[in-house]
């Protein structure tokens, strides 16, 4: 009894009490295939529910942010409100990969669209190599959140290169309820999870599609990167960075665009976490600290590339440790 | 056997439940925060404090500023935690300024040591409760324990196991081998029986002074 | 449905409620009495149960309403402000309303130093008179800060706040994206532009 009574305290305790789990849950491996299947019905679960509730952002560094959030779908598409409950006044909505922000305060509507949604599925074809060769996956057990029965899996890192994840997936129907991400040290860096939900909910969706079509007093800014290839913009990797694909490329003007330069944006993925290389020119009055940040999950480097194209400022942000934004840095090569 | 003196630990969830609600705006779930912690926080401000009624304004002190600093809370600890930090933290302020006082008397306060939460209630001489309020306080203990003892078998150990050994409802179910609403119904049936035995003592103390 | 209503506060009281069990709940502690009474009584069973008469109260039962009466003069709750940067004002930069942000980027390490700078300098809303102003009151910055305990330095950038809004939206790319991955960055959201 008192055993059992420690492995179920540590499902609630987080990190501190997982330590004292893994000695006694099961802990087999499960084969790639059907991670990848156990990934993408997660992906998928909320495809054909609707659920509200509230969610909540919070990082090891402080700080929570929180969210209503309302979600419907008829069977063909979905449609999401997150209204903030902290920080700037917000409310984004989503139809499938349309998405509209709008800011209250400035009476501003940022609208744009989104095909990285939905990537996933696709992803798992192109990664060439399965998630299971960089992460090793562990059954966790069972433990509720926000009143539903949710299994947790945990994904640890097998390199230096990424965090770690703690998964907990909702049990009838997959839905990701929580989720943790672990710095190398097993320390939850950040954690996003609902802290209330109510799955079929009477959420309307012609209601939400109609508050998402009203912008009458706002004005509409349309964000449309231009989609490109890191070759055509004279950007390659020298080395690649293991685990890590690259999936994407885009020419982003810069909002409300004063003359600046816009800035290219070459994007990674390893099925997990993803990385962004941001390459602009150098600016001497904007780029005068090279620095390593960090805001819950999120890291970002700045640098000056230092070979003979010193004209280009690089920003890397990434789900993934300072290392590997290194790693890309170092990496990448001007070929033009 | 010592028995622990915080509320189980899967309320933690349910107390940051109260504390998202409350900074979202929803300022009654922080009056469910105050009636259930208020009893520990007074208690523990009166082994500090003598004068009962600076007893009440440090107290009430104490969750207003819990109140503004909720924001705060990252609900990394346990919120009883962190409240009892704010809770010492404006005691000792307070006793600080009132020493400078020299209107003040001494008695007013006594030697500000920080003591835990098991010791025992303070003695008549240096506690801010007098000879009525300690004979109080020991009649409802009687009358808790009765009932407990009182209470039929699946009953005692479904409430047990959840208030002293702070077992969640999953894990009783599964030591009584028992439904979870089974549980559910039990614990609650429990506090119902126990309540009704007590609740004529607050009723005669309630408006009088403990 | 008295019972019913009464075991609901039991429920609520060992945090087994959640969603809109939870938000009728409260609605009930709000308007019925007896259901406050219950929550009120039930804690304090368990806390007799579990320190004898030290469980039990020493102030009068009015503390609470006395409590939230004042509580109900309160300025609404915000998420709390910026730490300013050790040693320098924060800079500000100009936004239309009083928006608090709750994360910010914690500078991890500063890793050379391009001539003489502030941590005020980044971002390119600044003017030109910041800019002196900033430079003339310029700390020598250490090569490498240290990775920070409390009170680390944090900065703002609008800039690098449009970077990070891109970078979520291109999250997509992850199995976490749905919902979680979306909902975080939709909820994780940076400065106001």
């Amino acid at each position: 009894m008192a055993m059992f009574r420690y492995w179920a305290l540590a499902l609630c305790m987080g990190t501190a009490g997982l330590a004292m789990a893994q000695g006694v849950a099961s802990s087999t491996p499960a084969e790639s295939r059907s991670v990848g299947d156990w990934l993408l019905r997660m992906h998928e679960a909320s495809r054909g529910m609707t659920y509200m509730g509230t969610f909540v952002v919070s990082s090891a560094s402080g700080g929570m942010s929180s969210a209503r959030i309302w979600h419907a779908c008829d069977g063909v598409q979905q449609i999401e409100r997150v209204e903030a409950l902290t920080g700037t006044p917000r409310s984004t909505f989503r139809r499938n990969d349309q998405v509209i922000t709008f800011l209250p305060d400035s009476k501003i509507a940022r609208t744009e669209k989104r095909e990285s949604l939905g990537l996933f599925p696709g992803l798992l074809q192109t990664l060439g190599a399965p998630i299971a060769d960089y992460y090793a996956v562990q059954k966790l057990g069972l433990d509720r959140v926000a009143g539903f029965e949710s299994e947790i899996v945990q994904l640890l890192p097998k390199d230096q290169l990424r965090f770690g994840y703690r998964i907990w997936s909702e049990r009838r129907t997959g839905l990701v309820v929580k989720l943790q991400t672990l710095s190398p040290e097993g320390q939850v860096l950040e954690q996003s999870a609902f802290s209330e939900l109510q799955l079929d909910a009477p959420v309307k969706m012609d209601k939400l599609a109609t508050m998402m079509a009203h912008t009458d007093g706002y004005r509409v800014e349309k964000i449309e990167p231009v989609k490109t290839t890191a070759a055509a913009e004279g950007w390659v990797l020298r080395n690649p960075v293991s685990g890590f694909k690259a999936v994407t490329c885009y020419k982003r003007p810069v909002a409300g665009g004063n003359g600046q330069e816009g800035a290219v944006q070459w994007i990674f993925s390893d099925g997990l976490a993803s990385v962004s290389l941001f390459l602009e020119p150098f600016d001497r009055q904007r780029h005068s600290q090279e620095v390593l940040l960090s805001m819950g999950a999120t890291q970002t480097l700045t640098r000056r590339l230092p070979d003979k194209s010193g004209e280009w400022w690089l920003t890397v942000v990434g789900e993934v440790p300072a290392q590997t934004l290194k790693a890309f840095a170092q990496a990448l090569e001007r070929r033009k | 056997m010592m028995s622990p003196s915080i509320p189980p630990a899967d309320t933690t969830d349910s107390d940051l439940m109260l504390v998202e609600r409350t900074v979202a705006g929803d300022q009654r779930a922080f009056e469910l925060l105050v009636i259930k912690y208020q009893r520990r926080i007074e208690r523990l401000i009166g082994r500090m404090v003598r004068d009962v009624d600076l007893v009440e304004d440090i107290a009430q002190e104490t969750f207003i500023r819990a109140y503004r600093a909720l924001p705060q809370f990252r609900g990394d600890a346990q919120f009883y935690t962190w409240l009892y930090r704010i809770a010492v933290n404006t005691a000792k302020k307070a006793l600080m300024e009132l020493k400078r006082d020299p209107l003040v008397s001494e008695s007013a306060f006594k030697s500000n040591d920080e003591e835990d939460e098991t010791s025992a209630v303070g003695n008549e001489l240096t506690s801010p409760e007098t000879p009525e309020t300690v004979l109080a306080a020991k009649e409802i203990a009687a009358a808790v324990n009765s009932a407990v003892d009182a209470l039929p078998e699946e009953l005692k150990q479904a409430v047990t196991l959840r208030e002293i050994e702070g077992l969640s409802y999953e894990e009783i179910s599964l030591v009584m081998n028992c439904p979870i609403g089974t549980v559910r119904s039990r614990i609650f049936r429990a506090r119902e029986a126990i309540s009704a035995k007590v609740k004529p003592l607050l009723e005669n103390q309630s408006g009088k002074r403990w | 449905m008295n019972s019913y209503r009464d075991e609901t506060i039991s429920a609520l009281a060992d945090g087994q409620l959640t969603g809109s069990d939870f938000e009728s709940a409260l609605e009930q502690a709000a308007k019925d009495p007896h259901a406050l009474a219950q929550w009120e009584t039930y804690h304090l069973v368990g806390d007799v149960m579990r320190q004898g008469a030290a469980g039990a109260p020493l102030l009068d039962s009015g503390f609470t309403s006395r409590l939230m009466l004042r509580l109900a003069d309160e300025e609404p709750l915000r998420m709390p402000a910026p730490e300013p940067v050790t040693g320098l004002r924060a800079h500000e930069i100009d936004r239309p309303a009083a928006n608090q942000e709750s994360f910010y980027w914690r500078i991890v390490a500063g890793l050379t130093m391009v001539g003489l700078v502030c941590w005020a300098g980044l971002g390119s809303l600044r003017d030109k008179s910041d800019t002196e102003q900033a430079a003339s009151q310029a700390v020598a910055v250490p090569e490498a800060v240290q990775t920070a305990s409390n009170g680390s330095a944090m900065i703002r950038d609008p800039r690098l706040d449009e970077f990070l809004a891109a970078h979520r939206q291109a999250g997509g790319a992850s199995a976490l994206q749905m919902p979680s991955g979306f909902l975080r960055n939709a909820t994780f959201q940076g400065t106001a532009r």
